[in-house]
């Protein structure tokens, strides 16, 4: 509370914390003190930290378990942009034949999408993927809309284990990030002298 | 006092804990990267970094705050289109502002406390000291995560020596080249945090709201999965999986492998569709997507493309 504790004691506390009875009520003792002498009106902290801590922890070992009827499939309602956006990745297909990561179709497409694409460390694996522009989404958009959810929900999951905070997020908020350069030119708009 | 107040109270004195931290104790890298993996998600943070990979190079401004109230973060984008994304307790909302959408995503159980386990880590990397320097204005220590094996990417990262916050990171090939960078350029921690940034450029409900194609399913733990995937990289262990079965008896279930850093999650659908098999990337995110006995398979994750396709090839029904 006064910041003297080092950060790997810290930690310490917090994991004992979770674990310890006698400890918690110590230190909600601790926090009352120093909210009574904070607020001079008389009023009572209603601090459970630690409480909250605890079920926090309990909550994650809980075991649900349901099965027929037990969700609902949620259906897409719109956002055809939101549905577009996977249409930016890449697509390599897997040929017997390959050896190795080709990126060249592949990073044209991903190039207009403002994420560059790169050749992918060579595999001990056979076969291994080529590039072929290969439509992953067959007609579009409701397989792209899936694969958005997909990515949105791994981020979730990478992300609640504790990975590299804002790195992990990063590559969701880079998709879409060039729409721009997907457009078709206008009809006021000239065409840049390499594309003529 | 309130409730709310009281939680205010006992969280503004862990920041302030937190905060005050001098960087004392062990100098091991494990127990730095440890102590990265905690200041990401427990500590307030706020600044403006740039993300390099390939001729790509976007800003982002992000601010995560963790209070009385939980976990917070937004990033904004401040290049291109603009995009936000937003997670709380509730879930994550991804705002794509030239179509005026938000897809939303119910929320995945946070680890209360995520840390690194970093006894899977060493038999699958090798932690390395680098040197000293500064990023943007905070002094910082370099550590370096060196893959051993093809199936991940390796990482250097610029610890800020005193919060032991990440600012500086980079992905690196299997020849320690970088693929990917993310530098800040701004940044702030602690009460200097501006909170009022959590809120987003207009309110969430003047966009078309997308609901997640997914069910959320049910979390499933220290239960048997239907699938599996049987071939996993060294390291690589099932550390969530969550599983879902409609009323028209559509299958949904969600895998998630890790080896402590990197993730991947294998999604089981049913599906009628037809499909060619393949590897798709975004960036340094590769997918894997085959379709078996009515069902898609679908393998994603910021991992090398041999990863997704060996992890992929792999999966089958725990009955096989």
């Amino acid at each position: 509370m006064d910041g003297e504790i080092d950060q790997e004691s810290s930690r310490f506390l917090m994991r004992r914390l979770a674990s310890d009875d006698e400890m918690k009520a110590t230190w909600s003792r601790y926090h009352l003190v120093r909210d009574c002498l904070r607020f001079q009106d008389g009023t009572m902290a209603d601090v459970d930290l630690t409480g909250r801590v605890s079920q926090a922890l309990q909550a994650e070992a809980t075991v649900h378990r349901r099965f027929a009827g037990a969700s609902r499939w949620l259906k897409p309602v719109g956002g055809a942009a939101v549905a577009a956006s996977v249409a930016l990745m890449a697509v390599l297909a897997v040929g017997p034949s390959a050896d190795r990561v080709n990126s060249g179709d592949a990073a044209g497409m991903t190039a207009s999408s403002g994420v560059e694409s790169f050749t992918s460390p060579q595999s001990i694996l056979s076969p291994t993927p080529y590039s072929n522009q290969v439509n992953l989404s067959g007609d579009g958009s409701e397989d792209r809309q899936q694969m958005n959810a997909y990515l949105l929900r791994h981020y979730q999951a990478a992300g609640a284990r504790g990975s590299h905070g804002v790195v992990t997020a990063t590559p969701i908020i880079l998709i879409g990030s060039n729409r721009a350069a997907e457009r078709p030119p206008q009809k006021d708009e000239e065409p840049k002298p390499d594309e003529q | 006092m309130t409730r709310r107040a009281g939680w205010f109270a006992a969280w503004a004195a862990l920041a302030l804990l937190l905060e005050a931290l001098p960087a004392r104790g062990s100098d091991s890298p494990e127990e730095w990267l440890d102590q990265m993996s905690v200041a990401m998600d427990q500590m307030s943070y706020q600044g403006t970094f740039v993300y390099i990979q390939g001729k790509s190079i976007e800003t982002v401004r992000v601010t995560h705050v963790a209070d009385e109230n939980g976990t917070r973060q937004r990033l904004v984008s401040l290049s291109g289109d603009p995009r936000e994304l937003i997670s709380d307790e509730s879930g994550v909302s991804w705002i794509l502002g030239h179509d005026n959408s938000v897809l939303q995503d119910p929320a995945f159980k946070r680890s209360f406390f995520p840390s690194v386990p970093l006894d899977r880590l060493r038999g699958v990397y090798r932690l390395e000291w680098g040197g000293k320097g500064r990023v943007a204005g905070h002094p910082v220590r370099n550590l370096r995560v060196i893959p051993d094996d093809e199936f991940r990417y390796g990482y250097s990262l610029w610890l800020d020596e005193r919060s032991r916050l990440l600012l500086q990171w980079e992905l690196l090939d299997i020849n320690q080249v970088p693929m990917a960078r993310l530098l800040f350029t701004d940044f702030r921690y602690g009460t200097e945090v501006d909170a009022g940034e959590l809120k987003t450029s207009k309110p969430l409900g003047h966009y078309n709201t997308v609901a997640s194609a997914l069910p959320q399913g049910n979390t499933v733990t220290g239960q048997v999965s239907r699938w599996q995937a049987r071939d996993l990289p060294e390291g690589f262990e099932l550390t969530d999986h969550r599983y879902a079965q409609g009323e028209d008896d559509r299958l949904y279930e969600h895998l998630v492998y890790g080896d402590g850093l990197a993730a991947v999650s294998v999604y089981i659908e049913s599906s009628d569709g037809e499909g060619v098999p393949g590897v798709s990337n975004m960036g340094t995110t590769h997918a894997f997507t085959r379709r078996e006995r009515l069902v898609k398979i679908t393998v994603i994750g910021d991992v090398p493309a041999a990863t997704v396709l060996k992890i992929g090839r792999g999966v089958s029904p725990t009955g096989d």
